[in-house]
């Protein structure tokens, strides 16, 4: 045998690089759930003092895959973070570690995976979100810097690089995609890219917070959730300050307000105060206070995760129309769901991302 | 792992995996020895002080030594790839490589059509060589540069970007809109860009990525600058020197 002249030690990541529960020690996860409780009971007492009868215990119904191997038909996920809806119902799932699309049938089966690790057509590196339209899927890759579509069979159709970094990105019914810059090259660098189908820079458009004058902190202080309503409008949701805004389609701001409840509040000051809280793995970040955003049916919908699954039903004049949550994981992460109207019952399709589960609860 | 190991093998390499699952790199590893640690996979994290959350690699001399160490980026060719290069044969790709000092841009390898990349006017054109491009990394921040040097001096200066891959209308079209480029973008003639890729196979992508040249109004270069964490400090001084301060003070 040759003696090695080198040696190279590879560590694989233990975790996903959004798990932010596991590998900390038990002290400190004991300390984490005190935490939560506290704030949960804070957040009961205002639910029940100002929304009574707008409150509504989410149950879990069921998941997908199902927790028994022998239930869960062979879909295998590991860096789900989005969901997204074909116009038959069938869920469609980025998984941006195995670098595949998975599509699902109305019943969770599995109908195909799209795509593969790589860079070429029909490649996949890091597919963050997908959307669908015209019985097509469009997958954003943050890998590849693109958007790349896919008809439903799994055959790539195409698709337009992008050369900017965006922290989110939305496709409208139109065709065209709304995306927010990560990267702020001056102090007046606007909100929102609106691009064409083919990923041409049509118009930028709505005014930063402008909390910070460091442009990496105001990068942070804008980072936000898109979702386009039918007629076109974009919901903007704020991820650091419970700030929604709705632009028409052609960037006139038509709507702002806050969202009033004493969490986000508190959280938002600690944002505003520049301050980080530690992660355990990486550095320190700041308290994400709105999760994710769905405009549906006339109303908006906030997803939480802190204390615990909360999603706010919020109309179009920003007074909380109805409180759904779920208090049975402090440790629920999310960063997207959908709103589905399913035998009369609103139901919500949430992407737990510690478990890569999608939850199914009304 | 497969990939440092057929690319170094000549070289002695030994590749040791630790994981907490090592079945999924089991199974890809019919074609390449590795050795691997799974029961231990806290302890020896503990020990190297591994992040838990990316991949990470620690590369050993035969002494025991630690010659480097780092995280595993996306991909080996554009980041691994590079740091074994230089720690293991101590070979590091430099601008001149490919672009020496006075060979013109019309010529081989080149072959660039001067008068789609140098305005008639301009005594000096900044022209950047990018195999992939993202405003968040230094190929933006060359654009961001490039834009200042033209806002600055636009009667001397101009600028011209070459892409590596083949760019359709649409794709120029969309550079263009997204990033507010008003300069020639061209995409490199086939014999440069076979020329580009083999010596990105044999260095890495990334030291062939982001290069940036200067070059006078017959298309002549001037100085060549390759891609490191230095770059905008080193062309910075070298437009700033006395030579060129005439034209940009």
């Amino acid at each position: 045998m040759r003696i090695a002249k080198l040696s190279l030690i590879f560590f694989l990541a233990a975790y996903p690089f959004f798990s932010t529960s596991q590998g900390s020690s038990k002290g400190a996860n004991d300390q984490y759930l005190r935490e939560r409780r506290k704030i949960f009971s804070k957040l009961k007492t205002w639910m029940e003092n100002q929304h009574a009868g707008r409150i509504y215990p989410l149950q879990r119904l069921s998941r997908i895959p199902a927790e028994q191997a022998s239930e869960s038909k062979g879909i295998h996920l590991k860096g789900v973070i989005s969901l997204a809806q074909n116009e038959a119902g069938g869920l469609i799932l980025a998984d941006t570690i195995l670098n595949q699309v998975v599509v699902l049938d109305t019943s969770g089966a599995p109908l195909r995976s799209i795509g593969r690790a790589g860079q070429g057509p029909g490649e996949l590196m890091q597919p963050s979100r997908a959307f669908c339209g015209a019985g097509l899927i469009y997958v954003f890759e943050l890998g590849n810097m693109r958007v790349q579509t896919f008809e439903e069979n799994g055959r790539a159709r195409g698709g337009f690089r992008l050369y900017k970094t965006y922290s989110a990105i939305e496709r409208a019914k139109s065709g065209q995609f709304y995306a927010i810059p990560a990267i702020r090259e001056s102090q007046d660098t606007p909100l929102i890219d609106k691009l064409s189908e083919k990923g041409q820079l049509l118009n930028s458009f709505g005014t930063c917070l402008a909390f910070s004058s460091d442009l990496r902190e105001k990068s942070l202080d804008n980072a936000a959730s898109l979702s386009a309503g039918e007629g076109g409008e974009l919901w903007v949701a704020f991820k650091h300050y419970p700030i929604v805004r709705m632009y028409a389609s052609d960037g006139k701001l038509m709507s702002e307000f806050s969202i009033r409840h004493p969490i986000m509040a508190d959280q938002s000051a600690i944002n505003r105060r520049g301050e980080k809280i530690p992660t355990g793995q990486r550095a320190p970040a700041r308290i994400v206070v709105t999760n994710a955003a769905r405009y549906w049916n006339g109303k908006l919908y906030v997803l939480r995760t802190h204390p615990c699954l909360e999603i706010a039903e919020i109309d179009p004049r920003g007074e909380i129309t109805g409180l759904y949550y779920w208090a049975e994981d402090f440790a629920y992460t999310s960063l997207d769901f959908l709103v589905v109207r399913r035998s009369g019952r609103i139901e919500f399709r949430v992407m737990n991302i510690k478990e890569q589960k999608v939850d199914i609860f009304n | 792992m497969k990939k440092a190991y057929h690319d170094f093998q000549g070289e002695g390499i030994q590749i040791i995996g630790v994981s907490r699952d090592i079945s999924r790199i089991q199974a890809k590893s019919a074609s390449y020895p590795f050795f691997y640690i799974q029961e231990a996979y806290e302890e020896a994290a503990n020990r190297f002080r591994a992040p838990r959350h990316q991949s990470a690699f620690y590369l050993f001399s035969a002494q025991g030594i630690l010659l480097h160490s780092g995280l595993l980026g996306v991909r080996y060719e554009t980041h691994l790839k590079k740091i074994l290069n230089s720690c293991i044969r101590n070979k590091r790709f430099t601008a001149q490589d490919l672009f020496p000092r006075q060979a013109n841009l019309s010529n081989e390898p080149w072959h660039l059509r001067l008068e789609e990349i140098l305005h008639p006017s301009k005594e000096y054109h900044l022209g950047a060589f990018f195999n992939a491009f993202c405003d968040a990394c230094q190929s933006g921040r060359i654009l961001s540069f490039m834009k200042d040097v033209t806002r600055i001096n636009p009667s001397q200066w101009g600028c011209f970007i070459v892409f590596k891959d083949d760019l359709g209308e649409q794709d120029i079209e969309n550079f263009r809109s997204q990033m507010k480029v008003d300069f020639p973008l061209v995409a490199s003639s086939r014999e440069f860009k076979s020329k580009w890729e083999s010596l990105a196979d044999e260095y890495s992508e990334s030291e062939l990525n982001e290069i940036v040249v200067i070059v006078d109004h017959q298309g002549n270069i001037i100085e060549s600058f390759g891609s490191n964490e230095n770059l905008l400090k080193d062309i910075r001084k070298f437009i700033f020197s006395e030579r060129h301060s005439e034209s940009t003070s």
